[in-house]
């Protein structure tokens, strides 16, 4: 199962994205702040990062320049993902580091397209669940 | 109690990029939970939820985009027909979808709560915190850009 971690400080939004990508097979592992993404990426090592920008205790863009800088976790893919919305901050979130860029509200079949991009082939959808 | 606005105050935002990005941001972070817990409503709830519980929470979905819409185009630095408006004009283009989306949620609530769709009903409970701290934070926001003119 392909995990993924998200890093997001409200506790709707971790609940509500988690419980969504959840169903569509994905393991979820979720961070409450910049600095405890940056820790549980190196720990965990997840396929993925969804990243929010303006977390508590360190930005999601300084804990991107982070994960990306640690031999370890270079590789892993990081989406941005945020409420800012205006120009210039897709810019901003790439030259931190992120591979991708997403806002919030989220659509989600458009994430879930640019997760695709930057993992294997997506697990079956569980009607079921 | 604040003194009140006069009635055709017009609303100044902050020139520089960094705030008016950051109240942008403000408002539209709580519209999050409420689209993407709408949508999560029908993906769980399915089958199981009565037609009319569903048919709401498409409504509770349209008050939230209505609510991205203002935001969008108000608490931006583009022009738009809305900042042609008074603050308290914006006031009741603001109140009303939050006053829709309200209504629904404690409808809906009910309506879950006797369709045994317990996880349905916390998560319109959530929707109704959602749109009140939208509105909460853009009405202190008009209220704010409404008194810059008078300083």
């Amino acid at each position: 199962m392909l995990k993924i971690l998200l890093v997001e400080d409200d506790e709707m939004n971790r609940d509500m994205l988690s419980r969504r990508l959840s169903r569509r097979g994905y393991e979820l592992v979720t961070a409450v702040n910049g600095e405890d993404g940056v820790e549980m990426c190196a720990k965990m090592l997840p396929d993925l990062v969804i990243m929010d920008l303006g977390l508590p205790v360190m930005n999601g863009w300084e804990a991107t320049r982070r994960i990306k800088a640690a031999e370890a976790t270079r590789h892993i893919p990081v989406i941005a993902l945020t409420a800012h919305a205006m120009s210039g901050e897709e810019e901003r979130a790439r030259a931190a580091g992120c591979d991708d860029f997403e806002t919030k509200p989220v659509e989600l079949d458009r994430l879930l397209t640019k997760m695709a991009v930057w993992l294997p082939p997506p697990p079956a959808l569980d009607s079921t669940a | 109690m604040s003194e009140r606005l006069p009635s055709g105050s017009r609303l100044i935002l902050p020139t520089g990029g960094e705030a008016l990005r950051a109240l942008r941001h403000d408002l539209r972070t709580p519209i999050n939970p409420i689209l993407g817990y709408c949508e999560l409503i029908e993906e769980e709830a399915g089958d199981a939820a009565p037609p009319a519980l569903l048919a709401g929470v498409r409504q509770l979905h349209a008050a939230g985009m209505q609510m991205l819409k203002l935001t969008n185009e108000v608490f931006s630095d583009q022009p738009s027909a809305l900042r042609e408006l008074s603050v308290t004009e914006l006031q009741r283009e603001f109140r009303a979808p939050a006053g829709v989306a309200a209504a629904l949620c404690t409808e809906l609530e009910r309506q879950a709560d006797a369709a045994t769709l317990p996880v349905a009903a916390a998560d319109l409970r959530r929707i109704g915190i959602a749109t009140g701290r939208w509105l909460a934070r853009a009405e202190e926001l008009l209220d704010q850009g409404g008194r810059s003119e008078r300083k």
